[in-house]
């Protein structure tokens, strides 16, 4: 075992409030956020001796419990079993994925993305923080911030379009 | 209302102990009050030594605790000249319909060959030979292209562990030209077949999502694609 009982209820007490408020916004229940809390803890835990950056405690555990949060939604609609649904594409999504109103739709265009990728895109996309915003959360430079939304968009406009869901498409259907 | 200096994150992070916050305005005050007592609520909603409980359980599953990493004695030059090929069986994602990231891993198919060291240096074994509990194994993973790789193994009684990277919760980067994994695996004596899983993805992938669809038996997700290896486990008298 990675950490005695002790530490880990300290870091429970301390962390898992925040996490279970960053999980229950995303997948929307109290009773399987507290899930996803355990099971970002027991990911942390496990993989601690491999984590090389220099991210606080609470940075490292808030990237995995959005990770492990996003991708609780892959698994109740995966890619491979539903398209996107017309109703809820967002409407500029091909071109400029500035907003994205439907969390489920989120979670299968952003597979692939690291944590961190995923965690800052969450924040810009779906809590509305500014990239300044985001650099002061996480402890990053405003220029990391940027490249990575760039990177996220470029990301999401390749899959839609994989997904068969481009502005060409789109204006066809409508 | 007054305008706010520090996001709900960064509050949280205050509240954690992490981060000072000397600039407060009264709306951060007002919010970080908010969240003080919503954080409180949540401490006294659950019984946190039970949670703990449950932690360190999903924990020890992530962990092969029982299996001994070393460094392998044999040069992997001595690994590569050895004997005729072997093993395995190869299938590819499973049993679904092809989607578009099937597309993305056409081509990439992997094979997962094992070797057993022995006294005078190692051989390779195939799916449904015997070993002995206490062999050690060294893993072989041979892929077209660069991407991301992990081994996952399944013993007799349905315990799963990670064994590529050790104890990792990301799947490691592969280069091709470097298909022997370092470390090695000390079998233990849990009976029955053990499942050997080398599993490749064009982009990172999530280990612990693959490992429950393995442990389930069910299609790995988009854009994963695997091998499988079987093994008899022979338990010492």
């Amino acid at each position: 075992m990675a950490s005695g009982g002790d530490e880990i209820a300290e870091l429970y007490r301390r962390h898992a409030p925040a996490l279970h408020r960053r999980c229950a916004s995303i997948v929307g229940s109290s009773e399987e956020a507290r899930d996803l809390v355990q099971e970002t803890f027991a990911r942390y835990i496990s993989a601690k001796s491999n984590w090389t950056d220099r991210a606080s405690p609470f940075t490292v555990l808030y990237r995995i419990a959005t990770n492990a949060s996003i991708d609780r939604l892959r698994r109740r609609k995966t890619a491979s079993e539903e398209e996107l649904d017309p109703e809820t594409r967002p409407a500029d999504l091909g071109s400029e994925p500035r907003r994205i109103d439907n969390l489920h739709d989120l979670a299968l265009l952003t597979r692939g993305l690291s944590d961190e990728e995923l965690t800052v895109a969450v924040l810009h996309h779906l809590d509305g923080y500014t990239q300044d915003g985001i650099a002061a959360s996480l402890d990053m430079s405003r220029k990391t911030v940027g490249k990575m939304l760039a990177r996220f968009e470029d990301h999401v406009k390749k899959r839609a379009a994989r997904l068969g869901f481009t502005p060409a498409r789109r204006a066809s259907d409508g | 209302m007054a305008e706010r200096n520090f996001t709900d994150v960064q509050l949280e992070r205050h509240l954690a102990g992490e981060l000072a916050i000397d600039n407060a305005t009264d709306a951060d005050r007002t919010r970080l009050g908010e969240l003080r007592a919503e954080h409180e609520a949540f401490l006294r909603s659950v019984d946190v030594d039970n949670e703990v409980r449950r932690i360190q359980q999903r924990a020890e599953r992530a962990i092969p605790e029982k299996r001994v990493w070393w460094r392998w004695m044999v040069p992997a030059g001595a690994l590569a000249a050895a004997a005729a090929v072997v093993l395995v069986f190869m299938r590819r994602g499973g049993e679904r319909p092809q989607t578009d990231d099937d597309m993305q891993v056409k081509g990439d198919d992997i094979t997962l060959l094992l070797h057993v060291a022995t006294v005078d240096g190692s051989r390779r074994v195939q799916s449904g030979d015997t070993v002995q509990a206490g062999d050690r194994i060294r893993f072989e993973i041979n892929a077209p292209k660069p991407g991301f790789v992990a081994v996952i193994g399944i013993d007799g009684s349905g315990a799963a562990s990670v064994y590529y990277p050790e104890g990792g919760a990301e799947p490691a980067a592969f280069d091709p030209s470097a298909r022997i994994l370092p470390g090695a695996i000390e079998l233990d004596t849990t009976p029955g077949d053990e499942k050997f899983y080398a599993v490749y993805g064009h982009s990172s992938f999530d280990i612990y999502q693959v490992m429950n669809a393995l442990r389930g038996g069910i299609a790995v997700p988009p854009g994963v694609t695997k091998a499988e290896v079987v093994l008899h486990k022979k338990l010492p008298p």
